[in-house]
């Protein structure tokens, strides 16, 4: 467009100035060239209309498209054809109205009536002294007709002098040269034309003549004659105008054929002037419109850039960069807009790598707290819950799985138990007591499934907020587990310190009923057997016991191998066939296959029986019956009776040593087998109420693990 | 039937210029007759008849002292053994008409610059009106090949407004290009 816009101007240029050279009367250029260069201005200027036309149709084009700048570029070329139409059509206007003015003005009649004038009077000036060449020819005529014809040369000669005659020639009517004088030496005087002799035959026949840039004067008069009638001589009498005459007759008639020409081409000089000064308007308007495209392009073209890199920039590409080509202050924006944009770009990714490491440590943070063992609930000052994880909805037992943005009240725990701890908390955090880190244990006083939860809050200060950071764990297990291992050095104490002595014990009243059965009375024997008796018994019983304690306090060690679960229970059921128990045993098959301590799974499950046969004594219709359930990984045994059951009291502490409801028992019985248990990775549980029976169940992993 | 009244009444209008364009030519013209070519001497001299009509316009930009000059251009040419034209002889001269306002006289200048003086137009080109014996060049005598001869108004004497104002067809005096066979003339 450049180049284009370019070389159209200097083709313009060419053609106004060649077009206004031709105007001149320079023989450079003829009326054909002219022609042609008209032509070539009117082919040119069309040209520009079209290039202008598809400008107009393109930016129209690029304005319905919305294309960024369009609006822009369009404004601009109206600005500046508006600013070149006008005053160029005025100057136009104002050219060809001075210009017609002004060849009007060369022609006023002051100027052509002084001209007429002076050719007027050249005119007359001529007539005058034709008539007194006139006058003198015919005198001249008179004197040599009335003379003798042998004197005619002398008197020709005196009269030609007399009257300041250059030249006169007296001819015959055959033209035959009869006589000459001239005042300079003429070798053959010019020979008059035929019908200016037969003209003169008639009377006086005069006439002027230009001749080599002088006027000359003829005068032809017929010489009267005595003895014809008819004259038969002519003189011809040639005189020049006066040079200084002659000079000034030319000059005006030079210059009033000048005028004439002038006034008369004078329509064709408006309407070339005007034709020309129209193209050169064209030519300037349609120029300054076409440059006006590339102009206003230019211009709007890092706007436009600006503005398109705006919208990259906000649907969010950053890394957009305009080209820097100009140092006026439309650079210096491209510039600053550049490293404005580049500065964004760099904090946009800071920022999405701050963002991205936020999210990867929140995923983290959201990981941890999901399998976190712990429950962890975000309080903010209001007692909002801001944050929690799956395990404190878990624990509190929430009513919805997202608490978020919920108060932490008593309505969000499904569980009546968990109120009073929920009040405990709030009552401690609305009381602005909590500074530091603080640790409070709650048992929830579950009768029947005892539950130890500990609470740690942590106060989190910012700025002029604080936010309490609840962190939740059920330490029931750990609780339980920190009893057993304290319950199982008591027992292994209690088993070292007690046993050894025991065996001596019995020995030595054994020795003494021996030694004294022959020398007592019967009395007195009787009275020795009883108390050795006793002595002996309560060794036993104490024996027992510490067998007992050393079996709880025994450390794991199993044997793991096959066998057939079925054939266990029923090798057992046969050894309580003489009671009046009415046992039941029920499987899906004969075949049940698990890997386990077999010693350790029998010592269970003749545990069981006989804790319900205890629970059975007192029953009038004695009933056991067991059941056996295989799934596909775990194998569940169901040992039910309908004795006198277990009380509400004792069922949270039922696996504790030492809880027992028989009055001989040590209580070690279910720590054992629910040591036993969780030794193979099972559970057992116990479900009871009081006269209504028992069901334990117990699970155990078909691998063994 | 509106679009071929149209069309008809269009075709009526270019009628009429064609018209108009032909009489104004038919007016406007210089007509060339009676030619005859002599060869003596070694040259070919050439004498014609010629008929100069000019319209009002014309005849009144040489009375407010415009120059008309003629230019005439004649050509003899023969076809070559290959079939072209191959130009033998080629001569140009002027004749003049002018108004000489001082004298109020119409002066015709010849090919031989000899001045003649007319008191009206008519007179003035009946001096014209005949070409004797012109000159036109040193030749071999041809036995056959072409003349061609042609008159016409220089408009680069004319001033230049007159010349570049390519409206006007006032200017436009010339005849068209006479040919004549050679061997028919003689």
């Amino acid at each position: 467009m450049r180049y284009v816009i370019t070389t159209v101007a200097l083709i313009g240029i060419a053609l106004l100035i060649l077009l206004a050279k031709s105007l001149s009367n320079s023989d450079l250029i003829s009326s054909d060239t002219f022609r042609l260069l008209l032509m070539f201005n009117i082919v040119f200027i069309c040209a520009l209309i079209v290039l202008i036309t598809i400008q107009i149709a393109r930016l129209l084009q690029n304005v319905k498209k919305e294309i960024v700048g369009s609006r822009l570029t369009m404004r601009l070329v109206v600005s500046f054809a508006t600013i070149v139409i006008i005053p160029v059509t005025i100057v136009y206007l104002v050219s060809v109205s001075f210009l017609t003015k002004s060849i009007e003005s060369w022609f006023n009649v002051q100027v052509e009536s002084a001209l007429y004038g002076g050719l007027s009077l050249g005119q007359k000036t001529l007539d005058i002294l034709l008539k007194d060449v006139e006058l003198k020819s015919k005198s001249m005529a008179y004197s040599i007709g009335a003379a003798e014809e042998s004197s005619t040369t002398e008197i020709l000669n005196d009269l030609r002098e007399k009257f300041s005659i250059q030249e006169a020639v007296i001819f015959d009517n055959n033209s035959k040269i009869l006589s000459v004088s001239g005042d300079y030496l003429t070798p053959l005087p010019a020979l008059p034309k035929q019908q200016d002799l037969m003209r003169a035959s008639e009377g006086f026949f005069g006439k002027i003549e230009e001749v080599d840039g002088r006027i000359f004067m003829k005068a032809y008069v017929p010489i009267p004659s005595n003895k014809l009638l008819k004259a038969d001589r002519i003189i011809q009498i040639t005189q020049p105008i006066p040079e200084s005459i002659s000079d000034i007759a030319l000059s005006v008639e030079s210059v009033y054929e000048e005028y004439q020409t002038l006034a008369y081409s004078r329509s064709s000089l408006k309407i070339i002037y005007t034709i020309t000064l129209t193209l050169v308007l064209l030519l300037a308007i349609l120029s300054a419109v076409a440059a006006s495209f590339f102009i206003s392009r230019r211009i709007s073209k890092p706007i436009s850039l600006l503005a398109d890199a705006t919208r990259q920039i906000a649907k969010g590409k950053y890394n957009k960069k305009i080209p820097e080509n100009s140092r006026d202050e439309l650079g210096l924006l491209v510039k600053s807009f550049n490293s404005m944009t580049m500065k964004l770009n760099d904090a946009t990714k800071s920022s999405k790598k701050s963002r991205e490491r936020l999210e990867i440590a929140r995923a983290f943070l959201d990981t941890i707290l999901t399998h976190l063992s712990s429950g962890v609930i975000v309080i903010d000052k209001d007692g909002m819950i801001k944050l929690h994880n799956i395990t404190a909805s878990k624990i509190i037992e929430f009513k919805k799985i997202d608490m978020t943005n919920i108060k932490f009240t008593n309505d969000i725990s499904r569980n009546e138990i968990y109120k009073p701890m929920i009040q405990k908390i709030n009552a401690l955090i609305s009381a602005t007591k909590i500074v530091k880190e603080q640790s409070v244990e709650f048992n929830t006083n579950n009768k029947s499934n005892e539950e130890i939860i500990r609470v740690q809050i942590t106060p989190l200060r910012s700025e002029k907020n604080i936010s309490y950071i609840l962190v939740i764990d059920d330490i029931t297990e750990l609780t339980k587990g920190q009893r057993n291992q304290a319950w199982s050095e008591i027992a292994r104490r209690l088993a070292h310190e007690i046993k050894n002595p025991l065996t001596p014990i019995q020995l030595s009243a054994e020795r003494i009923e021996h030694k004294l059965k022959d020398k007592l009375s019967s009395e007195d024997l009787i009275m020795l057997k009883k108390s050795t008796a006793t002595i002996v018994n309560q060794v036993q019983a104490l024996k027992t016991m510490v067998n007992e304690f050393s079996e709880y306090s025994r450390p794991p060690e199993r044997k793991i191998k096959a066998f057939n679960l079925f054939e266990l229970f029923e090798n057992i059921v046969e050894l309580y066939q003489a009671t009046k128990i009415k046992i039941t045993l029920n499987a899906p098959n004969k075949l049940i296959s698990i890997k386990a301590d077999e010693n350790k799974i029998r010592q269970v499950i003749i545990n069981l029986i006989e804790n319900a046969k205890d629970g059975l004594a007192k029953e009038k219709n004695p009933k056991l019956t067991i059941k056996i359930i295989d799934d596909k990984k775990w194998i569940t045994f169901l040992i039910q009776d309908n004795g006198m059951g277990i009380s509400e009291e004792l069922m949270g502490r039922i696996f504790e040593p030492y809880v027992t409801s028989k009055k001989n028992g040590t209580g070690l019985g279910l720590a054992i087998v629910n040591k036993i248990i969780e030794e193979h990775s099972g559970v057992i549980k116990i479900k009871g109420n009081k006269d209504k029976g028992t069901i334990v169940s117990v699970g155990l992993p078909k691998s063994g693990l | 039937m509106h679009y071929l009244k149209k069309i008809r009444n269009k075709l009526v209008l270019i009628w009429v210029i064609l018209f108009s364009i032909n009489a104004y030519s038919m007016e406007q013209k210089i007509e060339t007759s009676d030619i005859k070519l002599d060869f003596k001497g070694g040259h070919y001299f050439i004498s014609y008849s010629q008929s100069i009509s000019l319209l009002s316009e014309a005849r009144e930009a040489l009375s407010k002292g415009i120059p008309f000059h003629f230019l005439v251009t004649a050509k003899i040419s023969k076809k070559n053994k290959y079939g072209f034209k191959s130009i033998i002889l080629s001569k140009i001269f002027y004749f003049e008409l002018k108004y000489k306002s001082l004298l109020r006289k119409y002066m015709v200048s010849d090919m031989n610059d000899q001045k003649s003086y007319f008191s009206n137009i008519d007179d003035a080109l009946k001096k014209l009106s005949y070409i004797e014996k012109w000159d036109i060049g040193p030749s071999i005598e041809l036995k056959e090949g072409t003349l061609e001869l042609k008159t016409k108004l220089d408009k680069r004497y004319l001033p230049k407004a007159l010349q570049i104002n390519f409206n006007d067809k006032s200017w436009d005096v010339e005849s068209k290009i006479k040919k004549y066979e050679i061997g028919k003339l003689n």
